[in-house]
């Protein structure tokens, strides 16, 4: 029987914006950590940048990995549709013997919301539950920015 | 105190070990950029989707 995998999130979050600079392979994140949106009408999309990290040990280097994003309002009930992506992270040539690799994954996410209240973008990595992106929704008057509906 | 030539060079262990990706969960598609072109274009995309557009929330900030 294969052991579990030992992949670990160790960051998740959105951003006013975030990228791997192509050249270095580091994250460059503005505005990172947002989780509270106040929106004018519901339902409403729109796109935020995000990043995500994970580590992974040295004998799972090249193993592909299915990534899957689901968003889920204050119910439990699915918003919008899951979707999944595959990536290999490979460790690079420096690495020390028994080195935890780490994996970025940064972009853009088109997000759906249709109800206020507290929402979380649930990250699954080969099917299991492995991190989350927790944020909650408000109605706002447009005009004053004051807040016109309770998220809870 | 050390000299500037004596600072470590920076050999990141994250090279070349990342995605851009588009991920839509409005129609469940998500797109993976993985050469260095297209994570441009990523990096593009994301520059131009940083809270710019109309459909944006009135504000974004952390609660806590």
């Amino acid at each position: 029987m294969n052991r579990p995998s030992e992949v670990k999130v160790t960051l998740a979050l959105l951003a006013r914006y975030a990228e791997v600079a192509p050249d270095s392979g580091l994250l460059n994140i503005v505005g990172g950590g947002i989780d509270v949106f106040g929106v004018a009408r519901l339902p409403v999309r729109f796109p935020m940048a995000f990043a995500l990290q994970f580590r992974y040990p040295q004998e799972e280097s090249g193993v592909p990995r299915e990534i899957t994003f689901a968003t889920r309002d204050r119910r439990l009930e699915i918003v919008g549709q899951p979707t999944t992506f595959e990536v290999t992270p490979r460790l690079s040539e420096y690495h020390a013997e028994g080195w935890r690799g780490i994996f970025a994954v940064t972009g853009r996410i088109d997000l759906v919301v249709e109800s206020t209240g507290t929402h979380s973008i649930g990250i699954q990595i080969d099917g299991m539950e492995r991190g989350d992106i927790p944020f909650q929704v408000f109605l706002v008057d447009s005009n004053n920015g004051e807040q016109g509906q309770n998220g809870s | 105190m050390s000299d500037h030539k004596d600072r470590p060079q920076e050999l990141s262990s994250a090279r070349g070990n990342f995605a851009v990706v588009r991920i839509d969960l409005v129609t469940g598609q998500s797109r993976v950029l993985n050469d260095a072109d297209s994570a441009q274009e990523a990096a593009e995309a994301t520059r131009r989707a940083a809270l710019k557009n109309d459909d944006v929330p009135v504000f974004a900030s952390s609660a806590s």
